[in-house]
């Protein structure tokens, strides 16, 4: 994999791409729960958080690292959650891992994490198993569990895909709320542009193994410069708007087979292939805030 | 507008479920009536469990009614199973979700294509071949596939043999639940395209199960609000995507995120607040009073009619006033 990732401190930043780009092999090397024997990263592949590249860490302070610096929220809640204990005791599990609390202080720790995803009656909740909590309910406590040691990042992976729309939009304005109170950064894991829009500032695209463009969430949407970039959202549908001609992107993504080719990933796919392309395109700065690896950025008209 | 090719007639499907050594009851469907019309695609949104599959399977037959009756062009719906049921099998498909458990994997797809064909009787020994191929190529598949077997295809690639097999035995109507949720992004585009495309050469109606409202407000002409059970909001699409006058259906699109960042942030965002009530205990009254922001006495004890508010719009809500 061919990645950098630049987060900055309390920034919600967005990876977005469709399945087998990557996207949670990132999210996996972020938190290190890849086994280090198989995976290569790229010599020029770095994830930063705050200035410090998170692949260089020394492997023993990697389980301090793992939840107190970084937690994580995964796509389904209830496979996240252990069906055979409380919430509390999962909470309480969690936080006794990281933090040397007395009893008490760690149900208040909890609590007070409920309480600000707005779960309600959380005296009550805690004794509850997550069987008899809703999807939604499942993955607010997830989010409380990913905030109680009080992480500088929270990488969010797909964390809102098995939940229907009005379970989402609360995740989506809880965990906002709770990066911009407490300074949190979020990398949020999607393939959902719509989720991209309501959440994010920063965003990355990624397309076989490697991020394509990174702009901020404006420029990415009026002016997207990757021609996958501006396929992906000419193929996304608003329910703002009415009927459209969708303009679908042909052909298939590759399957990834390891190996990193040496011509531009989107080549079979792309309607502006010009012979450059079987090189591999530099990913460069095209202006402030917007960069891009395609040999035409900035030179093709990319309408949506 | 066009002819009724399936009409229902206050439906309710009761559940009873054994729990604990306790049966519980739950009513999936509750009291539900609509038409479905030749050759329109009629989408059907609403929560999590709010009974939309249930209602898709009634459509066809696969699910026993508790109370009301289905009509399929001016018959009653036989129960599946029966000899009847089978011959209307054939007009009545159903797409499922994913892709990979509606196939049989032991089969290429060029049989699984072909046995509806035989089973129906459709054309001639020899021209079945030909039929298979013709039906790939109207999904758009290379005509070389009909050799594969189920695990040579991606997700996308299942969801066109899947779309192919329904459309092998020329239905008047087919339920697709959920078939794009699995897709990613570009994939659904494509089946949505595909399908777009192929309504407009046959009479076929489509009913569209979706959480994805963007999608929904896409390809249907109607749509249908459920929650928990029972018919909140029915009409053009159109028309309740710009202007809709139910409580919950406001709720329901203010919660869907629009995929242009500076008009969803400008945009008034006024969350849903509680659950979901517990299906077996459901609130009197209306079913939503727990979560409007418009509740009022009447509410708590009268359950709203299905009222008309525009010429192609109905409301059950008793705040709704009918102009
Ligand atoms: N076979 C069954 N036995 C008992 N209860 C059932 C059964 N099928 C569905 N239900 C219940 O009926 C209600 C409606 O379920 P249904 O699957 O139709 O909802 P849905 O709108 O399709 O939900 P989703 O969006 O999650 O697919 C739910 O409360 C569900 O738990
Ligand atoms: S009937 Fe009453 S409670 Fe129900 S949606 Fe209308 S105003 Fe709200
Ligand atoms: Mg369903």
């Amino acid at each position: 994999m061919h990645a950098s990732l630049n987060v900055k401190a309390g920034q919600r930043n967005g990876l977005i791409g469709e399945s087998g780009s990557g996207k949670s092999v990132m999210a996996r090397s972020i938190l290190k729960l890849d086994d280090h024997r198989t995976t290569i990263y790229g010599t020029n592949s770095c994830i930063e958080l705050d200035g410090t590249d998170i692949l260089k860490l020394p492997e023993k302070s990697i389980g301090k690292f793992r939840g107190e610096t970084v937690s994580m929220v995964f796509q389904n809640p209830m496979h996240s959650l252990n069906p055979s204990f409380t919430v509390g005791a999962q909470l309480r599990r969690v936080l006794m891992a990281h933090r040397n609390y007395s009893r008490s202080d760690s149900k208040i720790k909890i609590l007070s994490a409920l309480k600000s995803v707005d779960l309600p009656g959380v005296e009550e909740l805690i004794q509850r198993y997550p069987h008899e909590l809703s999807g939604g309910q499942c993955q607010r406590v997830m989010v409380a569990m990913a905030i109680l040691c009080e992480p500088k990042l929270i990488v969010a992976d797909e964390p809102t895909s098995a939940l229907d729309v009005t379970a989402q939009d609360k995740v989506l304005q809880i965990l906002k709320k709770l990066s911009v109170e407490n300074k949190i950064a979020v990398l949020m894991i999607t393939h959902d542009m719509g989720v991209v829009a309501q959440f994010c500032e920063i965003v990355n695209v990624m397309y076989g193994g490697r991020i394509i463009e990174t702009a901020d969430v404006k420029t990415l949407f009026t002016k997207p410069a990757h021609p996958y970039t501006a396929a992906l959202l000419a193929a996304t549908p608003d329910p703002s708007k009415p009927k459209k001609v969708f303009n679908s992107i042909p052909g298939l993504q590759e399957s990834r087979t390891g190996k990193m080719s040496s011509s531009c990933a989107f080549i079979k796919r792309c309607k502006f292939a010009q012979p450059i392309c079987s090189h591999a395109p530099e990913f460069r700065t095209l202006n402030d805030g917007q960069s891009v690896a395609c040999h035409f950025a900035g030179e093709l008209s990319l309408s949506k | 507008m066009s002819e009724i090719i399936l009409d229902i007639k206050k439906i309710s499907v009761i559940f009873n479920k054994m729990f604990f050594g306790r049966s519980q009851t739950i009513k999936a469907i509750d009291n539900v009536s609509l038409q479905i019309f030749n050759s329109e695609t009629f989408g059907i949104v609403g929560e999590s469990g709010s009974g939309k599959s249930t209602l898709g399977n009634a459509m066809i037959g696969l699910q026993t009614l508790s109370s009301g009756e289905i009509f399929y062009k001016e018959i009653a719906l036989p129960l599946s199973g029966t000899k009847d049921w089978m011959r209307l099998r054939r007009q009545l498909q159903i797409i499922f979700q994913d892709p990979f458990t509606s196939l049989n994997p032991r089969r290429t797809i060029g049989q699984s294509l072909a046995e509806p064909i035989i089973t129906h009787n459709l054309c001639s020994k020899n021209d079945v071949t030909s039929k298979v191929l013709s039906l790939l190529d109207q999904v758009g598949l290379n005509s070389n596939m009909a050799e594969r077997y189920p695990n040579a295809f991606s997700g996308g690639q299942l969801q066109r043999i899947c779309i192919a097999r329904a459309l092998a035995v020329q239905p008047q109507l087919i339920i697709c639940d959920e078939i794009t949720s699995a897709l990613d992004v570009s994939t659904q585009a494509q089946i949505i395209s595909l399908l777009k495309d192929l309504k407009l050469n046959q009479d076929l109606s489509l009913v569209f199960i979706s959480h994805d409202l963007g999608l929904v407000r896409n390809i249907a002409d109607r749509i249908l609000v459920m929650y928990l059970g029972r018919i909140v909001e029915i009409g053009s699409s159109d028309i309740i995507f710009s202007d809709p006058k139910h409580p919950y259906t406001q709720a329901l699109i203010n919660a869907a995120p629009i995929p242009e960042p500076s008009r969803e942030a400008a945009r008034i965002k006024t969350p849903l607040f509680g659950e979901i009530p517990d299906p077996q205990n459901p609130p009197s009254g209306c079913f939503f009073r727990t979560r409007c922001n418009q509740v009022h006495d009447r509410c708590l004890i009268e359950t709203p009619a299905l009222k008309q508010v525009k010429k192609n719009q109905f409301v059950s809500c008793h705040h709704t006033e009918v102009h």
